[in-house]
């Protein structure tokens, strides 16, 4: 897979967010950027250049999940793949992220394997659709 | 909880007397006269009695409400911190959120500090690498000193070199070590203010418990389940608390079933 993929990672707790990006930056991904919420990350994405979106569920302003639904129904990002790493483990909420179109979901608090193990299986998918 | 405290003053001064909580021969007396009113359908004095014994249990309400929010202020005052949380410590209600706040701050300030430490270790260790590195060209040179024997010396001197870097880089790390250990001590701290304030709210629960007993018919037991709206996020699930949370594992699974 390539190292270079640009990720955004959205949570609102700045140490969620460095935490992320050290693990990402372990498992070789340096290319990264972060937004608080929803509504921070919107004009990020909408600005283009992303490949890959790491987003928490609960935030203020604009949550994880509606930021899912706006990827999904905008023309130029609804390709996007969205890994979706939260406190939230409620059932109707997974299947709810899933209807809204996630590729992965991973619970807090996690592994440095499990964030692996996720993007493993998201990249896979897109190659073997590639 | 000044709102409350303020609105019974204002209706106990209103009626200028101390209502007290009505007792059972009390209620019987006064059902008696309400029977006896709709039996002799005098329509006038059943609704004036109705009106009194209704007020009468309206007013019972209130003392219980003054007596328990002056309960609550006393309790909440009962409370004593230590100096280091003086500082930010009041006694009311409104302060456990100031408590709470420093909380979040504390873990997030101690996360950083920790994240900070991570950062500055990977350098040492990229250094560390690098003095492997010095160590293998060394090593590359060593058959020169066969053929110069001067050249031992100048080996002699790349090795103190790095011998010198590495122990610098040994001492570093033992520091930022200690630095992360050091940077856990916000537990205590966090974890005192937290019981604190879990102390207040059993507090609180204990005198709308009792509030609840002497109003209503009885109490409900309250419900274990989240009664969250839809729409509601139900926040991380907490070990011993029934939420029905799902685990990697389970998540894992509910997306494989949906076809993930």
């Amino acid at each position: 897979m390539d190292k270079n993929l640009r990720i955004l990672i959205v949570d609102d707790f700045s140490t969620m967010r460095r935490i992320v990006k050290n693990l990402l930056g372990d498992l070789g991904f340096t290319n990264t950027a972060e937004a608080d919420d929803g509504k921070t990350a919107w004009p990020m994405l909408q600005a283009g250049g992303f490949d890959f979106v790491v987003t928490d569920w609960n935030m203020p302003g604009m949550s994880g999940i509606d930021l899912l639904k706006a990827i999904r129904s905008d023309d130029k990002l609804k390709a996007l793949p969205v890994l979706m790493v939260t406190a939230e483990a409620q059932r109707d909420q997974i299947i709810e992220a899933a209807k809204a179109g996630v590729n992965g979901y991973i619970i807090k608090p996690f592994t440095a394997v499990t964030l692996k193990e996720k993007l493993d299986k998201i990249f896979q998918r897109f190659e073997a659709a590639a | 909880m000044a709102a409350v405290v303020v609105n019974i003053g204002a209706r106990s001064s209103e009626r200028d007397v101390a209502p007290s909580i009505p007792d059972r021969a009390e209620y019987v007396n006064r059902l008696r006269e309400i029977l006896s009113a709709l039996e002799a359908d005098d329509q006038g004095l059943f609704e004036s009695r109705l009106n009194q014994l209704m007020r009468l249990r309206e007013d019972g309400l209130f003392v219980n409400l003054a007596k328990l929010t002056r309960e609550l202020h006393q309790a909440v005052k009962d409370l004593n911190f230590d100096d280091r949380l003086q500082q930010l410590a009041g006694s009311e209600i409104p302060d456990a959120c100031v408590r709470l706040d420093y909380v979040v701050k504390m873990g997030e300030d101690a996360a950083h500090k920790t994240l900070d430490v991570c950062d500055d270790s990977r350098a040492l260790i990229d250094r560390l690498n690098g003095c492997v590195g010095s160590l293998d060209e060394i090593r590359d040179k060593l058959p020169t000193v066969a053929q110069l024997p001067i050249k031992g010396l100048t080996l002699a001197n790349d090795i103190d070199r790095v011998e010198q870097s590495m122990r610098e880089i040994g001492s570093a790390l033992r520091n930022n070590f200690s630095t992360i250990a050091q940077a856990q001590e916000y537990q205590d701290l966090s974890g005192q203010v937290i019981r604190r304030v879990i102390a207040l709210v059993h507090n609180i629960e204990g005198a709308l418990i009792k509030l609840l007993k002497a109003t209503s018919e009885g109490v409900r037991s309250p419900s274990t389940t989240s009664a969250g709206t839809p729409g509601d996020l139900a926040g991380p699930t907490v070990p011993g608390l029934a939420s029905g949370g799902q685990s990697q594992q389970d998540a894992d699974a509910l997306l494989a079933e949906l076809g993930f």
